[in-house]
């Protein structure tokens, strides 16, 4: 009633300056991954020692297929955008499902990471290779979690059909920031790779 | 500048007088400890900078003073423009005298204050930087002293073995410190000096200058106290006793720094056995101090003395104190608050001897601490040797023959 | 809001039948949920002020124990005096300064300046100001657990292995402090793009929107290294373990870089959105065209640049290499360009000016004056053998408060009585405001010209205790300290007193050109009814008093829209 929620008219002008605001936010949040990455490769090059250190185990394979689930999350939700923008009701709610249930598959694979690697007697307070490790997987799982919620927002009103053509900025802004996310993890599982020196393969 | 700088001083100095004597007049009790007279020291040096006492302070000091002497310039210039304009086109009541012609931009102009103060920075950054070379490049010959940082002290170790707790330096030769912390950031400075450099855990830091200058040395109990040597402050904020940290750099010459050094070196083997405890554990004691009372006043350790009678009785009462919980013992966490020192010493038990806790407790802190006190002692391991913790352990056994500040003042009548 | 006049013009009388924006809906929850950036603005206002004074009381209470080496105040020791020193630092700096201009008065000004409704995200503009509180009762939080004594740096390995048990709430209240700092940020960077209104290009806005669009950059890309950097040293606070440990192979001089990274940006952050409110006041209250317009907003967006490649000059005795050092020094200068070049067009600006000498003037004038000594000493820390001596003493601790205090704040007090009558509809007494003026103006250079003799002659900053020859200096600069106080409270009185007693402002009291002088006093919960035509907002030359309005008007406002940019 009182309170103008948003001051731009048209909704088209609403949605640009939305995407705006999210591109200036995720290059916020870039930021904070490029200082944690920056900081773990200062750190682990004045070490001299090698990495992973005597007796400590490498990564585990598993992530490799986290990030295959990952980039396919992506993937789905480039459709669920795109019919999102025809204004394709049914398939958005079936694109936006998969990419949900990628996303908490991804979470699960994580997880599977973290108790695989505890189980190998990785203890968080080890060495700094095991807090690179958990610190920049934790990081970005939080970013997940942060992503998943409001996904399940957006899918819920997909599976709802409440999107039109003209009207589905939930979807665009979700998009932006899960392939973010993608991008993210890819960079992090890179700098975890080529840092530690051991490739799973 | 000078009249200025003159006035303000002799305004000091009254000033300060005048608030010692309000100080002695409302503490009388005071006087009764029969206090060395603390001499007044006076700001030395000029208006801005104090005396340059180093080979390298000139640079410095020249550095400064042109950019002072830039600063006023642009000072007194942007001020005096800026009250002349203001005046000058100063509107009375509301209506407003719009001036049509007033320039809005010049380009010829905007350049030019944007390219002189550029070429002006230039020359100050060549300036620094040339000094900046000199000061963070040692020569080869230096004589080279060790210094470990620690919470709330500084020790200084010499090629001979020798250490003290102030810094005592030749006088016409390059002094190099080599720097370390053993617990969180310090940063040695000497303002007399133009010198300055973090004190960092874990990494080696150093820090050079020359000092032509001898001031003479003062001995230990007065140099808190005496207007000789140059002033050396820890600089990086480092906690509760941050400030009181400050101890004194004495520059003596060759034979009178040789001979010193030779002293220094032997002084603890050179006081007779029996002695030790009276003689060499106050002077060692003074490097416990800043944490540790005798009297039971609570600091940022515990007290030498008995907390909960307020008596100075010797070792015999400390060992009621209840242990903290969750000490970690030798790697292991023993989570047992509420048993006392004595339950872990003794025959069979973790420390043989009460001794053995001592020299447990000043080796490897943090082993056994006492209930309501962090891990916060530095190790003094390489630093304090048997004998000088024989001293101590002797000290804190006839605690009754020292008074609150650890002098000796002999055993009680009976 | 349909049943509202719709014909009002925008520049209509103001009077107790016009709606405004305070009075337009009653009750706490109006207040407590209002999507309104002027509400927002106000209760930001309200907040920020509130913590000035409490860092302002732990300002008072260091200076006072100050007055003497040793113990002063009965009851206060070592540890007691650097809880009051980091709170004083850590509440000015995260609390009060940072938000102070952006979030205060640029959230009341920035979207009636480009004629806009509201700002872009009016929910998520809201939701900084609730993360504002949370930051603030966090550190509120660790008080009770035994407070913090790290100072505001932070600095490791002393912040993760001090027994004071406040660290990690309050590293998590500044945590939470930088996201609503973020989110501000963001939102007057989307706002600046899409809101303008027609006939304002981006060389038409007025300088103050330059400022905050580049303080908004800077917040957006460098508050995150911050947050970051803070999560790290809560996660080694926890674990004891992490990337700062010398212990277990981290680099302790890493966090300070990182840091600095952030906290050397975050002095632009303070300190452009000042010379922004600069470039209004001395225009507004000169009535004279801003002298080089361009090189003012560019010079904005420069030192938005700069802050980002300078942090190392904090660090030239902490053990980075020579060559950083140099490299560091030398950019570091490059910073001086962009401001010595505004000082330079301010004055420009009063030649053949129509200078109203009033309160928000005097306050544009000392912040020149005190900016001017601010940035000349900066010289002195920026040279490389100078800073050796000079870092870490009160010569520091002088030009730092020169700027962030002397500048910044000046800027914002001056600001506030600036648009005061806009945001109460009451004029302030003028001649009581020129007493606050003159006894903040004595008062801060009398307590901090001192301090870079203290410095420059070696006192070394964070000492409870100091040799006795320094004590002249530090009473005159306790004394100094109470004068200013006396000037704040002063301050304060005056503006609460106007409210019940001053007189009904006009819409345009000053004779300002841009919009937020278009609208009444205070401006109606949309701010304009359709959104107006800009025209040249520097263009003095149609304004006139007018008697009736008891305020200046401005004829034939978009006549100028088809002249040639700036």
């Amino acid at each position: 009633m009182a309170n103008i929620v948003s001051p731009f008219e048209d909704p088209s002008t609403r949605l640009s300056a939305g995407r705006f605001g999210m591109l200036i936010f995720i290059a916020s949040l870039a930021m904070i991954f490029a200082a944690s990455i920056l900081g773990v490769m200062v750190v682990r090059f004045e070490d001299s020692g090698v990495w992973p250190p005597e007796g400590m185990p490498s990564l585990p394979g598993i992530l490799l297929w986290s990030t295959v689930v990952l980039i396919a999350s992506s993937g789905t939700q480039v459709l669920a955008s795109r019919a999102a923008g025809r204004g394709d009701g049914p398939a958005l709610r079936r694109w936006m499902i998969m990419t949900l249930g990628l996303a908490i598959v991804f979470l699960i694979m994580q997880g599977w990471a973290w108790i695989d690697l505890l189980d190998r007697g990785l203890d968080f307070s080890r060495h700094l290779y095991a807090w690179t490790f958990y610190f920049l997987t934790g990081l970005h799982a939080l970013h997940v979690i942060g992503g998943v919620i409001p996904m399940c927002f957006v899918t819920a009103r997909a599976v709802r059909l409440g999107y039109t053509r003209e009207n589905h900025r939930g979807v665009a802004y979700v998009a932006m920031y899960w392939h973010f996310l993608d991008v993210a993890w890819i960079t992090l599982y890179v700098t975890l790779l080529w840092g530690v020196g051991t490739l799973p393969w | 500048m000078i009249d200025l700088s003159s006035t303000l001083a002799n305004l000091a100095s009254n000033t300060v007088l005048a608030l010692q004597d309000v100080a002695t007049s409302a503490a009388p009790a005071a006087a009764a400890f029969a206090e060395p007279v603390v001499e007044q020291r006076e700001l030395t040096g000029g208006f801005w900078l104090p005396q340059a006492s180093s080979t390298l302070a000139p640079a410095t000091d020249f550095a400064f003073n042109a950019i002072t002497w830039l600063s006023y310039v642009f000072f007194f210039g942007i001020t005096f423009v800026l009250v002349y304009l203001t005046w000058k086109y100063r509107q009375r009541g509301t209506e407003v005298r719009y001036d049509a012609g007033a320039p809005v931009h010049n380009t010829p102009l905007e350049v030019g204050w944007t390219v002189i103060p550029l070429l002006l920075v230039i020359a100050i950054f060549f300036m620094g930087f040339k000094g900046f070379l000199d000061l963070s490049t040692p020569p080869k010959n230096a004589y080279e002293i060790n210094v470990t940082a620690a919470q709330w002290s500084w020790n200084f170790k010499y090629p001979n073995g020798a250490t003290s707790n102030d810094l005592v330096v030749p006088a016409g030769q390059p002094v190099k410190l080599v720097m370390r912390s053993n617990d969180v950031l310090h940063s040695l400075f000497i303002p007399d000096f133009r010198v300055k450099h973090d004190v960092i855990p874990g990494r080696y830091t150093y820090l050079w200058f020359q000092a032509d200058e001898p001031t003479g040395i003062v001995p230990e109990d007065q140099m808190a106290t005496t207007t000789k040597g140059h002033y050396l402050f820890c600089t990086e904020y480092c906690g509760t006793d941050h400030s009181n940290m400050g101890r004194k750099v004495f520059v003596l010459n060759e034979e009178d720094f040789k001979e010193w050094e030779e002293t220094q070196a032997r002084w603890l083997d050179e006081v007779p056995d029996e002695e030790l405890y009276s003689v060499a554990g106050p002077k060692l004691y003074l490097r416990c101090s800043n944490c540790h009372s005798i009297d039971g006043t609570a600091g940022t350790g515990p007290s030498w003395g008995d907390q909960t009678s307020g008596s100075i009785a010797g070792l015999g009462n400390v060992w009621t104190r209840t242990i903290e919980g969750k000490t970690p013992i030798d790697g292991g966490t023993r989570d047992d608050g509420g048993s006392t020192l004595s339950d872990y010493i003794g025959p069979g038990k973790l420390y043989e001897t009460p001794e053995d806790y001592i020299r447990a407790s000043i080796y490897n802190p943090g082993g056994l601490l006492v209930s309501g006190y962090g891990p916060n002692m530095p190790h003094f391991k390489g630093q304090l040797n048997d004998r000088a913790i024989d001293a101590l352990i002797g000290m804190m056994k006839q605690l009754d023959q020292f008074d609150a500040k650890g002098r000796y003042i002999g055993k009680a009548p009976n | 809001m349909t049943t509202l006049d719709a014909t009002r013009p925008h520049d209509a009388k103001p009077g107790p039948e016009v709606d405004n924006y305070l009075t337009f809906t009653r009750g706490f929850l109006s207040w407590a949920l209002t999507l309104d950036h002027k509400r927002i603005g106000l209760m930001y206002l309200v907040s920020v002020l509130g913590s000035f004074l409490v860092g302002g009381i732990f300002a008072l209470l260091v200076r006072t124990e100050l007055l003497t080496p040793g113990a002063t105040i009965p009851g206060v020791d070592e540890n007691l005096y650097n809880q009051f020193f980091t709170l004083h630092g850590a509440i000015m700096v995260f609390l009060v300064i940072i938000p102070s201009i952006p979030a205060a008065l640029g959230n009341f000004v920035l979207p009636i300046m480009l004629g806009a409704k509201d700002v872009a995200f009016p929910r998520l503009n809201l939701c900084s100001y609730y993360l504002w509180i949370m930051g603030a009762i966090c550190a509120v939080v660790s008080l009770t657990v035994g407070g913090f004594d790290t100072g505001w740096t932070f600095y490791t390995p002393y912040s993760t292995t001090t027994s004071t048990g406040g660290v990690i709430p309050v590293v998590t209240g500044v945590f939470i402090l930088g996201f609503s700092s973020i989110f501000t940020g963001m939102n007057f960077v989307v706002t600046i793009h899409k809101l303008r209104p027609p006939g304002m290009t981006w060389f038409r806005m007025p300088l103050l929107l330059w400022a905050l669009y580049a303080t908004a950059l800077i917040q957006v890309l460098a508050t995150p290294v911050l947050a970051i950097t803070l999560l790290m040293l809560i996660v080694e606070r926890v674990f004891l373990i992490g990337l700062f440990d010398p212990a277990m192979g981290g680099d302790p001089v890493l966090f300070q870089h990182f840091f600095w990274f952030y906290s050397h940006p975050a002095v632009y952050i303070m300190i452009l959105p000042a010379m922004g409110i600069i470039s209004e006041i001395i225009s507004v209250h000169a009535h004279r065209h801003i002298f080089g317009y361009r090189f003012i907003a560019f010079s904005s967006v420069a030192i938005a640049i700069f802050s980002f490649l300078v942090w190392g000059h904090h660090m030239f005795t902490s053990g980075q290499s020579p060559l950083m050092n140099t490299v560091f020094s030398l950019i570091t200068f490059s910073v001086a360009i962009p401001s010595a070049i505004k000082i330079f067009n301010w004055m420009a600006t009063l030649y053949r000016g129509s200078i109203s000498i009033n309160t928000p003037m005097l306050y544009g004038l000392g912040f020149i004056f005190l900016f001017t000594i601010g940035g000349l000493t900066g010289l002195h820390l920026g040279t490389l053998n100078t800073d050796i001596h000079l870092h870490d003493t009160y010569f520091v601790v002088a030009h730092f408060h020169y700027v962030m205090m002397g500048s910044a704040l000046i800027a914002m007090v001056g600001g506030l009585h600036h648009w005061w009558p806009k945001m109460v509809g009451r004029m302030y007494n003028e001649r009581h405001g020129i007493i606050g003026f003159a006894l903040v103006f004595i008062g801060f250079n009398v307590t901090f010209f001192t301090q870079f003799m203290l410095g420059s002659h070696g006192m070394p900053r964070r000492y409870y205790d100091y040799p006795s020859e320094f004590q002249i200096y530090h009473v005159i600069s306790t004394i100094g300290s109470y004068i200013m106080a006396a000037g704040f409270f002063w301050t304060l009185y005056l503006l609460v007193q106007s409210l019940f007693t001053g007189k009904i402002a006009p819409a345009n009291p000053w004779g300002g050109r841009s919009l937020e002088w278009q609208c009444s006093s205070p401006p109606p919960h949309d701010n304009f009814k359709t959104t107006p035509s800009v025209g040249d907002c520097y263009d003095f030359s149609v304004v006139r008093w007018s008697e009736e309005e008891g305020g200046y008007v401005v004829d034939r406002n978009d006549e100028d829209a088809s002249k040639p940019d700036h």
